[in-house]
């Protein structure tokens, strides 16, 4: 089972020799960017050091302590992250039942489909209570475990009450104990924290991983799962989401622009505008410029012959008119890209979304046309 | 029973395990053997230093059956229950969870009974600066005359959130961030006992990267030893950290020296299929330089080893020290970029193109330096320039003190300026030059000297023709300093004479209005085709 996650060779390296030497620590702290295996490896890590199996190859995931784990309802097992304000009692009993029903939904999408973001509605941390209701649990000897599980996803999303109090619990938790924080942003969290961890790194997937991922896992066609891999930045959350929109909108609305804009066919462009307006929201026009940019780079990559590199297989017929006959495309392309960054974070900076659109299609235009 | 992180397992027990605080230790040592106790403690200090492990120290060197001792038994009952955390006297609470006013009020009920076993009753509040400002304030009383015997120790990270008239109740000992070499050391006792085998460069290593906290050092250790058992070295180390091998840094650098920028690229390439954390590779490349930059002004550096300064040596030999400032702030300005960028791997790309082309972009010195060497036949840029120098200096109603300060600065590009004749086609070379004179006295005096209308060099005098009241009226109360800061630029003192240019009053304009009659008149046609219509002018424009 521990083979399912890829591309994370030295973490997993790491915690297998921990549990080999028989040197586990009471507290790691997991960290890297989102939608690397964080969470997946934190549950195969407590399940393989409560795997029944005789095997050599733990997690086996069939045992009753595996399977218990899995569905996330292992009675030593505390998963903690953020949530709206529950109205915890110190006993781990939710009282305020909107949220109770909110908080079944995540472990349901946690347990089915992991890939998958669940927001809630309300605002959401880590609440002190959570914490205390943690110090209780770990006031009572464990039920049936050879060891206690903790993890607590997002660990940045802790309050700095919330963090201050875990403190005293984190140095010195009860034995056969292990706490496990997950964090995309290390440097949110307070070095008093820091300092009681054995931090373990985890990287970006490459795109060969994701594109294998996403081919055998999923069974998505190659060339959609090379155009999600290149998009995700090794973000296999988002290389999911990207791959299963099984006609990508925001992918045939970046190929118009690029068609209409090589043409220079402006009243076009402005029919176009009007066609997709539904579609010109601040998240969905980021998509589109990932796409822009990934064309953007596969006119330059053809035109220095380097077929190989192309992302876009599919229309690779397409790109090739467009670049056919127009010298000087590399020398605007770095521009151009540096004009997409650019943009970018202007479009985080709420700017009007049709001046960026129109501003997007001019350069377009004047990329393809010298 | 399972195992326990090396942290908690050599939490310092006594006084001389507690590295690198001296300057406490021996305070606190002096005072239980003088018995002058104080009652309330105060730790602060960054994390990992042992403001805990100190409190718990002096808890059993009190409170030991021999106590007050300064060598705690450690064997005694006392000293075994304080250890375990179970002692009846010594009652350790977690201030960033009991941070309610009812909290301590629960405290002071219990402070009413004397101490059970042991001579004092202690109380270690950790974390204290959470406490709610309530609680603080219900605490002062208790804190200024506790009952007898009772001794209050609080650690924390953040002393400015304590509240004054805690802090002034209190025996504040600042810690301090533990050294490197310090750190080493205990690193490598630990690792005797613990029979382990571990070089010294992965000891500066981790020792580095645990930033002054012992705790740190010693997830790390622990971390190092989980992967590699007994023996570890170098490689390994940095295969766990991540760290990236000084040698890659040095062959980026040879690259850039060799505006090599292909291969630049793919070795960066390179780096990007590792997965290497793209921040921690341009902290690390920061830190490759700043070394350079030490070695080059021969600063003697603990951070490397013997071995490798060599090889810092040959390459700080290839870079001048302001391309390698240059190098340093594009990392610097690229460290933020990467935080906000959707694209890293492009910022990063661009960033090795442009340090590539450093040598094209020509250091600033240079160009004045050449500047002034022309400065006869190119007057107007070192104007410019002396006007950028000086309007840092310059402030809004103080400009004597700026024109004090200026004129070393002008007298230091003039001396090889011979002075010019007074004749009209050096007044037009030099204009700029007065212009920037006439900023010095006042701003305003430029606006008006730049805004005449005629300006004639006749013998000695300068006749300036000035439109407006307002400007004539300007230049006339300067006219005295004009004249003799004008006359340092030519042979002659020169005088200024003013005129004032009368404005015309505006002309009136008579606007017509046109008429049908007017129409006809114009056109023949239009004349034919109203007398046929019948038609009457509706507007006119």
């Amino acid at each position: 089972m521990i083979n399912k996650i890829k591309g994370q060779e030295d973490a997993l390296k790491l915690l297998r020799k921990a549990i080999e030497n028989e040197r586990i620590s009471q507290a790691y702290l997991f960290y890297g960017s989102d939608g690397v295996g964080k969470f997946t490896t934190a549950l195969y890590f407590g399940m393989a050091v409560n795997c029944m199996a005789t095997n050599e190859l733990k997690p086996c995931g069939h045992c009753d302590s595996c399977h218990k784990f899995l569905q996330l309802e292992h009675p030593d097992f505390v998963y903690i992250f953020p949530t709206p304000n529950l109205n915890l009692s110190p006993e781990g009993e939710i009282k305020n039942s909107d949220a109770l029903k909110m908080f079944q939904k995540y472990i349901e999408n946690k347990v089915n489909t992991p890939w998958a973001d669940f927001f809630f509605k309300d605002t959401i941390e880590i609440r002190k209570e959570s914490i205390t209701m943690l110090s209780k649990h770990f006031e009572l000897s464990i039920h049936e475990a050879r060891y206690r599980i903790v993890i607590v996803e997002d660990a940045d999303m802790m309050t700095i009450a919330t963090a201050n109090a875990f403190l005293k619990t984190l140095e010195e938790p009860p034995e056969r104990t292990i706490i496990i924080l997950i964090t995309e942003r290390i440097q949110k969290l307070l070095p008093t924290i820091l300092s009681r961890t054995q931090p373990i790194y985890f990287r970006p997937l490459t795109r060969s991983v994701i594109e294998e991922i996403l081919t055998t896992e999923f069974e998505i066609s190659a060339p959609i799962a090379r155009t999600a891999s290149r998009i995700s930045a090794g973000n296999l959350k988002t290389a999911i989401r990207v791959a299963s929109d099984s006609v990508s909108l925001s992918r045939n609305w970046a190929f118009e622009i690029f068609a209409l804009a090589a043409t220079k066919d402006d009243l076009g462009y402005l029919g176009l505008a009007k066609a997709y307006k539904d579609q010109q929201k601040k998240d969905q026009v980021i998509d589109l410029l990932k796409y822009i940019r990934i064309i953007a780079s596969d006119l330059g990559a053809l035109n220095a012959n380097f077929e190989a590199e192309i992302t876009n297989i599919d229309k690779i017929d397409d790109l090739k008119a467009m670049v056919e006959n127009k010298s000087g495309i590399d020398d605007r392309l770095y521009d151009f890209l540096l004009f997409l960054e650019d943009l970018n974070r202007k479009i985080e900076g709420n700017v009007n979304l049709n001046l960026v659109m129109t501003n997007l299609y001019l350069n377009c235009k004047h990329l393809l046309n010298s | 029973m399972s195992y326990i992180v090396l942290a908690r397992k050599y939490r310092p027990q006594s006084f001389k395990e507690v590295y690198a605080q001296d300057h406490i230790t021996e305070i606190l040592q002096s005072a239980i053997s003088t018995n002058r106790i104080a009652h309330a403690y105060l730790f602060t200090g960054p994390r990992g230093v042992g403001k805990t492990s100190l409190a718990r120290i002096l808890a059993k060197s009190l409170n030991c059956v021999n106590g007050p001792t300064i060598t705690p038994c450690n064997s005694c009952s006392n000293c075994a229950e304080i250890t375990a955390g179970t002692s009846p006297d010594v009652i350790e609470i977690d201030g960033a969870s009991n941070t309610s006013v009812d909290d301590i009020r629960e405290l002071q009920h219990e402070l009413l009974y004397p101490a059970s076993g042991s001579k004092y009753k202690i109380y270690i509040i950790d974390e204290v600066h959470m406490l709610s400002k309530n609680a603080f304030n219900a605490l002062l009383k208790t804190l200024e005359e506790p009952p007898d015997n009772v001794i209050f120790i609080f650690a924390t990270t953040e002393p400015q959130k304590v509240l004054p008239t805690i802090i002034s109740r209190c025996q504040r000992y600042d810690f301090k961030r533990i050294p490197i070499d310090s750190i080493v050391q205990r690193l490598q006792e630990i690792s005797l006992m613990e029979g382990i085998t571990i070089d010294t460069e992965s000891l500066y290593l981790i020792a580095r990267k645990a930033d002054g906290g012992m705790r740190d050092a010693l997830s790390l250790m622990d971390q190092a030893i989980s992967y590699c058992m007994n023996n570890i070295t170098i490689d390994k180390v940095r295969q766990i950290f991540s760290v990236i091998p000084n040698q890659i840094y040095h062959n980026f650098l040879t690259l850039i020296y060799e505006k090599n920028a292909q291969t630049l690229i793919n070795e960066l390439h390179q780096i990007f299929e590792q997965g290497i954390d793209l921040q921690e590779f341009i902290s690390g490349m920061q830190d490759f330089i700043r070394i350079l930059l030490l070695r080059k002004l021969q600063v003697q550096i603990k951070d490397i080893n013997q071995d490798e300064q060599v090889m810092f040596d040959e390459l700080a030999k290839l870079f001048g020290q302001n391309k390698l400032m240059y190098i340093l702030s594009y990392l610097i300005a690229c460290k933020t970029d990467l935080k906000t960028s959707s694209n890293p791997y492009l910022i990063l790309e661009a960033l090795m193109i442009k340090l590539c082309k450093l040598d094209e972009m020509e250091d600033i010195a240079k160009i004045i330096e050449k500047l002034n060497y022309g400065s006869i036949t190119q007057t107007q840029p070192i104007s410019n320039i002396s006007s950028a120098q000086s309007q840092p200096v310059q402030s809004k109603d103080s400009t004597k003190e700026s024109a004090v300060k200026i004129p070393d600065a002008i007298s230091k590009e003039e001396t090889t300026v011979v002075k010019l004749q007074f004749t009209q086609d050096n007044l037009e070379q030099l204009w700029q030059r007065i212009l920037t004179r006439a900023k010095k006295i006042s701003q305003m005096c430029a606006i008006a000297l730049e805004s005449t209308t005629s300006k004639k060099a006749e013998g000695k005098k300068l006749c300036l023709t000035v439109e407006g009241n307002t400007f004539y009226n300007c230049l006339k109360t300067n006219l005295e300093a004009l004249e003799s800061s004008i006359s340092e630029l030519f042979e002659k003192p020169v005088k200024i004479s003013l005129h004032l240019q009368e404005t015309e009053p505006p002309t009136k304009v008579n606007i017509q209005h046109t008429t049908l009659e007017d129409i006809k008149q114009e056109n023949p046609e239009i004349d034919k085709f109203v007398k046929l219509t019948d038609s009457v002018l509706v507007k006119t424009l």
